[in-house]
C-alpha cells in the first residue's frame, strides 16, 4: 500500500467516477468543492527506491511491535553514522525498486564480497568461514571501522558464540587471564596483524575493571563549548598528547572522578583468526626493548558515542610509570621505562653489596691482627 | 607440658620440637632456636630466593632470559603465597607458644636501650671494633637472641616490609576484582612501585644478613646455629650454668 505523501490518505480508483460523471451529465459544476487528491500515476517500469523512501518505512518504530517485522527495523540514528550509511541503502540493496514491497517478493540479501573482495577471500580461508557468515558477526547496518570502536564492541561480536567459561578454560595457560580478557579484544591475538596499538578512553573512576568509556554528552560538560573533546587532555590543541599533558591530566583526574582505561587493539584488522606465534611469547608485549615503541592513542567520542576519534600520544609516554597513567601498567614494559625507580631499587641493592664487599675487603686486610675467638652474634 | 619442661632430659628432647620454658645450656652453648622456627627460617629463605629470581625476570624481561616468563609469574605467585603462609606460621608460633613461655615473642621488639646506645654500639663494632679485634658487644641468650641491630632490622622486616610486600602482592594477584580499590589508592603503578622497592630492600638486607652471619667465631658458625639450634660457645666472665642432662 502506498501512502500519499501530501495527505497520507488512501486514494483508490472508484473516486475517479465523480469528476467523470460531472462531465457526462453537464450538471452544475462545483468548482469550489475541494477535490480528493489523486494518486500519482504509477510509472510504467519500476524505478530504484531512494534512501528517503527506504527510511520512511524501515525507520518506523511500528515495525518493532510485531515479531515478524522486527528484523526489518533499521536504527537510522546509528546507520547514518556508518560508512554503509554514507553509501546509501541501494548501494548494497541494488535489486530494490518501487515495486517493493507491494510485489511481496523477498528482497535478496546483498553479497558482501561484491565490495569487500579481499576481506571475503581472507575470511573464506579462515576457520570461521565454515561456521558463520559475514552477517553473523557483523550487523551491516551498524558496521564501523576498527579504529573507531572500543574492545568492548569488538568482543561483543566474539561473545555471540564464544562463551566466557569456555574462554577461561581454553586460556588457562595465560597468567591473569581475567585481566587479559578484559583489556584485550580477542582480535589482538587472534589476528594476522603483527603489531598492536594501545588505545585509551576516558572513563569514570567508578567504572570498574574495564568499564564503558564516558558518553559524549558527559564529556561535553567538561570541555568548553566549541572545543573538541580531545582538549580535555590535549590542552595545547596541536593534535598530539605529550607526556606532560598526560601527567597534568592524571593529576586532575582523581579530583574530577575520571580515569584512563587502556585497551590493546590490533594495528590492522584482518579476518584470519589464527594466533600469531609472537602472542604466545609474553615478552612480545611485556618488554621494553628498542622495537617496542608502544604506539598509543587517546580516543574520544567526538561526533557520537559510536565513533571514537583517535589522537596520537607521544611514543612511550603511556607506559611511563610515574607520569603516564596510574592504572595502565604492563609488567616488564612500564617498569623499566622509569629510571628514577630503577635508580632507587638498584641503589638499595648496591648498598647491601657494597657493605658485604667492602667489609670483606677490610676483613681480609686485618685478618692477621685480629684476636682469635672474638665473640660474635650474627 | 610444664612438668615435662622441668626435666632436663625430656626438656632436651622436647626442645627439639618446641621452645624450652627455661634456658638450656650445654658446653657453654645455649639452645637458642627451636625447630619450628628453624624450619620456618629455611623455608622462608628458599621462598625469598625464588621470589628474587623470578621477580627480577618479571621486571626485566628484555635484560634477563633466565626463565620462561609464564613460569616466572607462576613461581612468583606461589612463592608469594607461601611467604604469607609462613608469616602466619611465624606469628602463630611466637604469639601463642612464645607468650606462654618466657615471652619469647618480645625478641623482635626493640627497647629504648636497643635504639640508643644499642644501635650505635653495634654499628661501631661492625664498622671499626671488629677490625680492631674487639670482642662482640652482645652475646645471644634464649630470651635475648638478637643484638640491637638485628632487632631493629628484623622488626622492620617482619612488621613492616614483609607485611607490605604481602599486601601489595595480594593486590597484584587480584588486579581485576580489586580494580576499583587499586584505582582509589593511586593505581596499579603505586602497588607495583612499592612492591619493587620493598623487594629491593629485602635484597639489600639479604646481602648484609648472609655476610654478617659469617662474622661468628667460625665462618660457618652462624649457619650451623640455624640448623642445629645451638648457639656458639659463650665467653663471658661468668659462663652460664649448665643444664643437667642436656642432650
Amino acid at each position: 500500500m502506498i501512502r500519499s505523501r501530501q495527505s497520507g490518505t488512501r486514494v483508490r480508483g472508484p473516486f475517479l467516477l465523480v469528476p467523470l460523471s460531472l462531465l457526462l451529465f453537464a450538471g452544475p459544476t462545483y468548482a469550489d468543492d475541494p477535490k480528493e487528491p489523486s494518486e500519482p500515476a504509477e510509472p510504467a517500469e519500476p524505478e530504484d527506491r531512494t534512501d528517503d523512501q527506504c527510511i520512511e518505512c524501515h525507520n518506523d518504530r511500528k515495525l518493532l511491535e510485531k515479531e515478524d517485522t522486527k528484523k526489518q527495523w533499521i536504527d537510522m540514528d546509528v546507520f547514518s553514522t556508518t560508512t554503509h550509511g554514507d553509501s546509501g541503502c541501494t548501494a548494497c540493496h541494488t535489486a530494490v525498486t518501487t515495486a517493493h514491497p507491494k510485489d511481496e517478493k523477498k528482497v535478496e540479501k546483498p553479497e558482501c564480497d561484491s565490495c569487500h573482495e579481499e576481506t571475503a577471500t581472507e575470511y573464506k580461508a579462515s576457520k570461521h568461514a565454515d561456521d558463520s557468515e559475514c552477517k553473523e558477526c557483523h550487523n551491516p547496518h551498524d558496521s564501523r571501522s576498527a579504529n573507531l570502536v572500543t574492545s568492548l564492541v569488538m568482543n561483543a561480536m566474539c561473545e555471540k558464540c564464544h562463551e566466557k567459561p569456555d574462554l577461561l578454560e581454553k586460556h588457562a595457560w595465560l597468567p591473569r587471564i581475567d585481566y587479559h580478557l578484559a583489556a584485550l579484544p580477542c582480535v589482538t591475538c587472534h589476528t594476522a596483524s603483527p603489531e598492536y596499538v594501545i588505545a585509551m578512553y576516558v572513563e569514570k573512576r567508578t567504572a570498574g575493571p574495564v568499564g564503558e568509556p564516558m558518553k559524549r554528552d558527559e564529556l561535553r560538560k567538561l570541555v568548553p563549548e566549541g572545543k573538541p573533546l580531545a582538549s580535555l587532555i590535549d590542552t595545547t590543541g596541536d593534535g598530539k598528547v605529550t607526556l606532560n599533558e598526560l601527567r597534568a591530566f592524571n593529576r586532575r583526574a582523581a579530583r574530577d572522578g575520571l580515569k584512563l582505561q587502556a585497551m590493546m587493539m590490533p594495528a590492522e584488522i584482518t579476518h584470519n583468526y589464527d594466533t600469531l606465534k609472537s602472542r604466545f611469547d609474553c615478552t612480545f608485549c611485556h618488554a621494553k626493548g628498542p622495537d617496542k615503541k608502544q604506539k598509543a592513542f587517546l580516543a574520544f567520542p567526538e561526533e557520537d558515542d559510536n565513533r571514537f576519534v583517535r589522537v596520537p600520544v607521544q611514543e612511550g609516554a603511556i607506559l611511563d610509570i610515574l607520569a603516564g597513567t596510574p592504572d595502565f601498567y604492563m609488567i616488564g614494559a612500564s617498569a623499566t621505562r622509569n629510571s628514577v625507580l630503577n635508580l632507587l631499587g638498584f641503589g638499595l641493592v648496591g648498598v647491601g653489596m657494597c657493605f658485604a664487599g667492602g667489609h670483606s675487603f677490610f676483613r681480609l686486610l686485618t685478618m692477621g691482627r685480629r684476636r682469635k675467638g672474638g665473640r660474635h652474634n650474627g | 607440658m610444664g612438668d615435662l619442661m622441668n626435666n632436663a632430659t625430656t626438656a632436651g628432647n622436647v626442645a627439639l620440637l618446641a621452645e624450652p620454658s627455661r634456658p638450656v645450656v650445654k658446653d657453654g652453648r645455649y639452645y637458642l632456636t627451636a625447630l619450628p622456627i628453624r624450619i620456618w627460617h629455611w623455608l622462608n629463605a628458599l621462598a625469598i630466593l625464588s621470589l628474587i629470581v623470578t621477580g627480577s625476570q618479571i621486571r626485566y624481561p628484555d635484560k634477563l632470559k633466565l626463565l620462561d616468563y609464564k613460569w616466572a609469574i607462576r613461581v612468583h605467585d606461589w612463592a608469594g603465597i607461601a611467604i604469607i603462609v609462613f608469616f602466619f606460621w611465624w606469628g602463630a608460633y611466637y604469639g601463642i607458644v612464645g607468650r606462654r613461655l618466657f615471652h619469647v615473642y618480645r625478641l623482635y621488639v626493640p627497647r629504648n636501650e636497643d635504639i640508643w646506645p644499642g644501635l650505635f654500639r653495634q654499628a661501631r663494632f661492625y664498622l671499626w671494633g671488629y677490625f680492631a679485634g674487639e670482642p662482640h658487644p652482645y652475646e645471644p641468650t634464649p630470651d635475648n637472641k638478637f643484638n640491637p641491630m638485628q632487632k631493629v632490622f628484623y622488626a622492620l622486616l617482619m612488621f613492616v616490609v614483609v607485611p607490605l610486600l604481602c599486601v601489595t602482592g595480594i593486590a597484584l594477584l587480584n588486579v581485576t576484582p580489586l580494580r576499583q580499590l587499586l584505582t582509589e589508592w593511586g593505581g596499579i603503578k603505586l602497588f607495583v612501585s612499592l612492591h619493587y622497592l620493598l623487594g629491593a630492600f629485602v635484597v639489600m638486607f639479604l646481602f648484609i644478613h648472609i655476610y654478617l652471619c659469617t662474622l661468628g667465631q667460625t665462618f660457618w658458625g652462624g649457619f650451623t646455629s640455624m640448623v642445629s639450634g645451638w648457639g656458639e660457645p659463650h665467653h663471658e666472665a661468668e659462663p652460664p650454668e649448665e643444664t643437667p642432662n642436656a642432650p
